[in-house]
């Protein structure tokens, strides 16, 4: 009869993939510095737009799907979305350099940069 | 140990459980799809077609478990995704797919159902975010990484234990079956 419990092997799977999360969340954590552009990279080609300068646009994604993009008060936000999951509205705000709102089935990632650009975070646009 | 696939189970057998527990698996991807999720994370799912993948390798064959995950994610995308969604579902299917294969061909020993399915699904969303970056030729969908391998954790542990209790019900049945043909 074969076993029930956990065997050894499961413990050493689970702490490896532990690990592997707690590493890559340090290494993707958002910085504490404040953000000052908008990246938007949609099918369309890569726009930059500035955090600090309130603004509301249409980017048009994969399939058709049209997102309203917000930017208000330092922060951005996809105020509507015609995607099934919605998830990039349901992501909320974003204010800091290395977050990012991601609408998968529009193929729209919207990021934010910090002041020094490049080097800061694995933003690699284009 | 041996495993039914050791047993000289005929060939017709394993058909029409492979195509069973490929029934099965399409129902679970049905039935994921209707789950809204209130996490915002992009690509991730509960996974629960998962256990079909686990159950066919541990109960039939990992040929059979081939055309299984082939079978049910072009199946599936036909009937509820749409053309992104295909290539999404197939590289986490072929990375995790990949990863089970692995595991049953050397690991089996010292790893339960419950490992292989955490395995598994942290293989499938790290497969998909490679899709992801590809599609959007951006690194960005990665900030999501971390989570998405917490989530591969508690979401692995409930497959995989799903798993191991069908897996013990099929082989307690065939040993009383056995039990019972041995007495005739």
């Amino acid at each position: 009869m074969r076993k029930i419990k956990p065997l050894g092997g499961d413990y050493v799977v689970i702490a490896v993939v532990a690990l592997a999360a707690a590493l890559s969340l340090i290494l993707t954590l958002p910085g504490n510095t404040a953000g000052s552009t908008v990246v938007v990279n949609s099918p369309g080609g890569v726009s930059v737009y500035d955090l600090f300068e309130d603004a509301e646009f249409d980017v048009e994604g994969a399939d058709g799907i049209v997102m309203t993009v917000v930017i208000k008060d330092g922060s951005v936000f996809a105020a509507e979305s015609g995607c099934p999951d919605r998830l990039c509205v349901k992501t909320g705000k974003i204010s800091r350099p290395g977050e990012t709102i991601v609408c998968l089935p529009a193929h729209i990632i919207i990021g934010i940069e910090g002041k020094n650009e490049g080097g800061e975070h694995d933003f690699v646009a284009g | 140990m041996t495993s039914s696939r050791d047993k000289g189970i005929s060939s017709p057998a394993k058909l029409s459980r492979t195509a069973m527990l490929l029934g099965a698996a399409l129902m679970l991807s049905y039935l994921e799809s209707l789950i809204p999720l209130p996490l915002p994370l992009p690509g991730f799912k509960l996974g629960l077609a998962n256990i079909a993948l686990i159950i066919c390798f541990e109960q039939i064959s990992p040929l059979s478990a081939l055309f299984l995950q082939i079978l049910r994610i072009s199946i599936s995308a036909l009937l509820f995704g749409s053309p992104t969604s295909l290539w999404f579902s197939l590289a986490g299917g072929a990375a995790s797919y990949i990863v089970v294969a692995l595991f049953y061909a050397f690991l089996r020993k010292y790893v339960s159902e419950l490992g292989i399915s955490i395995a598994s699904a942290a293989m499938h969303n790290m497969g998909q975010l490679a899709a992801a970056a590809i599609i959007f030729s951006s690194a960005a969908v990665f900030n999501y990484l971390p989570w998405l391998l917490f989530a591969s954790i508690i979401f692995g542990s409930i497959t995989g234990i799903i798993c191991r209790l069908v897996n013990k019900a099929v082989y307690e049945a065939e040993n009383r079956r056995k039990t019972v043909i041995e007495k005739i």
